[in-house]
């Protein structure tokens, strides 16, 4: 059978899944269903805490610490979700975000601690690591250098653009959903973002 | 998928840079999460509506009814015939466009209204006395315009009246009377007059008035056509008794606000509103005919129901005349039967020299219901001698008779030099480019 060509119709038909997926969710999710909460917790849990990594200077723990938060945040206010007037994901995202400011603003923190100081070096054995966890580690803090500079030269909300864009693909009408910005805005903001960290990566690359 | 090759070098760095899950992430998380229970509080809607309403009652938008105000009305129009001056400022909504609009009157006879676009003039009226000048800008060209006159009616009756009081009056007394004067039945008008307070303690008086329009017509500048429901909403404090703002409102499924005016009572009048350069470019044609001659009275008689006076004679290079008179009507009470058009003063004319005249289609006239200013010109048919008098024959309503009764004859009166022009009203009118 020839295979059938990736077409915009496609994409539609991908997104009409996701949402379908998302109202199940969601409907669990207001029932307080034990499945649901497992679904919500490995559909976004990565991701969220992924994003509280990057913007709490790599602190894994914490950035656990916030993701449960957030998701526990979700749940109880499930009900104020209103699919018409962004995607689950964009609404997540928006919760998380509000805990990484508040926390920020708790702990009186730079935008970014020394990546290094805050290596989890005591949960390596912990982590399932490829064949060679000291090369692993090298990459790792060497890729936490760049995105460092990268973020240095970035404003906080054209990083966090950046990054909801580049990493959790989230579409410029999402991302404004996040942080409260107009689609147009975002566009901009990411224009500049990306302009800004072409230059960087480009010279680190030289 | 990614179409940017930042994006895709970020994506890489950050999955690259991001820390690993703890092993125990997922049961802590599942342990946290099937915990939690959805709240089940008062929906966004509903705190946003009851906060919004809370803030609407507080600030006096929503107010709590405290019983009827009988006679609001009455004693705001005693209150306001009290007042020396009075400060109106306010909005229009009309089809043509909307404005802000602002007014001073006083009692000494002045006052002024200027309609603004853009916080700058675009009409203005000032009243001083029985000048008056008005200053506009023309809508298809944009040119500035204004004019200066004297309104002999004014300067009749001591300046001009404060506006709200007849304003007001208006539509409540006036309104009635009038339809009841012309035998015509007033539509009906629903009138409701309650007292209210805002929870931050401020009282007012309402009152509500709403009809029905019949015919098009025009309610402070505001258009309406035939058939359109009106509500006006006066306003009014209680403990001063003092108007405190108008609203008009047409109701088009909602009632819609199409005017409003706040009303601040005996302020100080500034020295500069009293006052008013037109804006350069605008040319100012002044004319101030009656100015010199409304206090003369060269003749003076009375017909049936009306006195008539005589104030100038005016001839210009040809002989014609120019009449200024004026007509009063003696028995106010009846006037109302003759207030559906004012019929120019006719006059009947004959000079010493044997001159016969012919009485122009040219007039000029100010007319209040009981006085009528007027200026006629009689065009002298024959050029033979050159008179020294003039034999008038006037009859000051027209429409009531050309009986013996309702006319007066001004005898032999003497004639003024001629004056070296043929237009007398032209020579007399100045203009001023600003």
């Amino acid at each position: 059978m020839a295979e059938k060509a990736v077409t915009e119709p496609d994409a539609i038909a991908v997104d009409a899944v996701d949402a379908h997926a998302d109202d199940t969710l969601i409907r669990g999710l207001r029932e307080a269903a034990p499945a649901a909460c497992s679904e919500l917790c490995q559909r976004f849990g990565p991701r969220l805490h992924r994003f509280a990594a990057a913007r709490l200077g790599w602190d894994g723990q914490l950035a656990e610490d916030i993701a449960i938060q957030a998701l526990a945040d979700a749940i109880r206010n499930i009900r104020q979700f209103n699919p018409r007037k962004s995607t689950l994901s964009a609404w997540l995202y928006g919760v998380l975000r509000r805990q990484i400011i508040r926390e920020l603003r708790r702990r009186g923190r730079q935008k970014w601690a020394p990546a290094e100081a805050r290596v989890p070096f005591d949960h390596l054995d912990e982590t399932t690591l490829e064949a060679d966890p000291a090369g692993r580690l090298d990459a790792q803090l060497d890729a936490r250098r760049q995105v460092t500079e990268v973020a240095a030269i970035l404003t906080n909300i054209e990083f966090e653009v950046l990054v909801l864009s580049a990493v959790d693909e989230l579409s410029a009408r999402e991302i404004g959903q996040v942080v409260g910005r107009s689609e147009r805005a975002i566009h901009s903001l990411l224009h500049r973002a990306r302009t800004k960290a072409r230059e960087r990566l480009v010279r680190d690359e030289d | 998928m990614k179409t940017d090759r930042v994006d895709e070098s970020m994506a890489q760095l950050l999955e690259t840079a991001a820390p690993e899950l703890s092993a125990g992430w997922e049961g802590r998380a599942m342990a946290r999460l099937t915990a939690t229970r959805p709240a089940r509080g008062i929906s966004r809607r509903l705190v946003l509506a009851a906060v919004g309403v809370a803030a609407l009652v507080g600030l006096g938008f929503v107010p709590i009814p405290m019983g009827s105000a009988a006679g609001a009305l009455e004693r705001a129009l005693a209150q306001a015939e009290q007042a020396t001056t009075v400060h109106m400022t306010g909005h229009a909504w009309n089809p043509d466009g909307d404005y802000d609009f602002e007014m001073w009157a006083s009692d000494d006879g002045f006052y002024r209204t200027d309609k603004l676009a853009g916080g700058q003039p675009v009409s203005v009226t000032l009243i001083s006395g029985a000048r008056r000048l008005d200053y506009g800008v023309a809508d298809d060209d944009g040119k500035q315009y204004a004019s200066e006159l004297f309104d002999p009616t004014t300067h009749h009756l001591g300046g001009p009246k404060m506006p709200d009081r007849s304003y007001v009056e208006g539509f409540f007394q006036s309104f009635k009377r009038m339809h009841e004067q012309l035998g015509v039945p007033a539509p009906d008008m629903k009138i409701s007059e309650r007292r209210e307070r805002s929870l931050l303690g401020i009282t007012r008086d309402v009152i509500d008035a709403e009809w029905t329009v019949q015919g098009d017509g025009s309610i402070s500048g505001v258009n309406y056509r035939d058939g359109d429901m009106v509500r006006m909403r006066y306003e009014i404090d209680p403990h001063t008794g003092r108007l405190l703002r108008v609203k008009q409102y047409k109701f088009e499924g909602t009632w819609e606000p199409r005017y409003e005016a706040e009303y601040v009572w005996d302020v100080e009048i500034p020295v500069n509103v009293r006052d008013f350069q037109p804006p350069q470019g605008t040319k100012l044609t002044r004319m101030l005919w009656w100015e010199k001659r409304v206090d003369q009275v060269v003749a003076q008689a009375d017909t049936d129901d009306w006195g008539v006076s005589l104030h100038s004679l005016d001839v210009n290079r040809e002989g014609d005349i120019v009449l200024s008179l004026s007509r009063q009507w003696k028995d106010e009470s009846t006037l109302s039967r003759y207030m559906d058009s004012a019929p120019v003063i006719w006059v009947q004319a004959a000079d010493n020299a044997g001159g016969r005249y012919t009485q122009l289609n040219r007039f000029s006239c100010y007319n209040t219901g009981t006085v009528g200013y007027w200026t006629t010109t009689l065009q002298r048919s024959s050029a033979a001698g050159n008179p020294s008098t003039v034999t008038l024959t006037v009859y000051p309503y027209v429409r009531k008779g050309r009986s013996p009764g309702q006319s007066v004859s001004f005898r032999n009166i003497p004639l003024p030099p001629r004056q070296n022009t043929d237009d007398l009203f032209a020579a007399e009118t100045e203009v001023i480019q600003y």
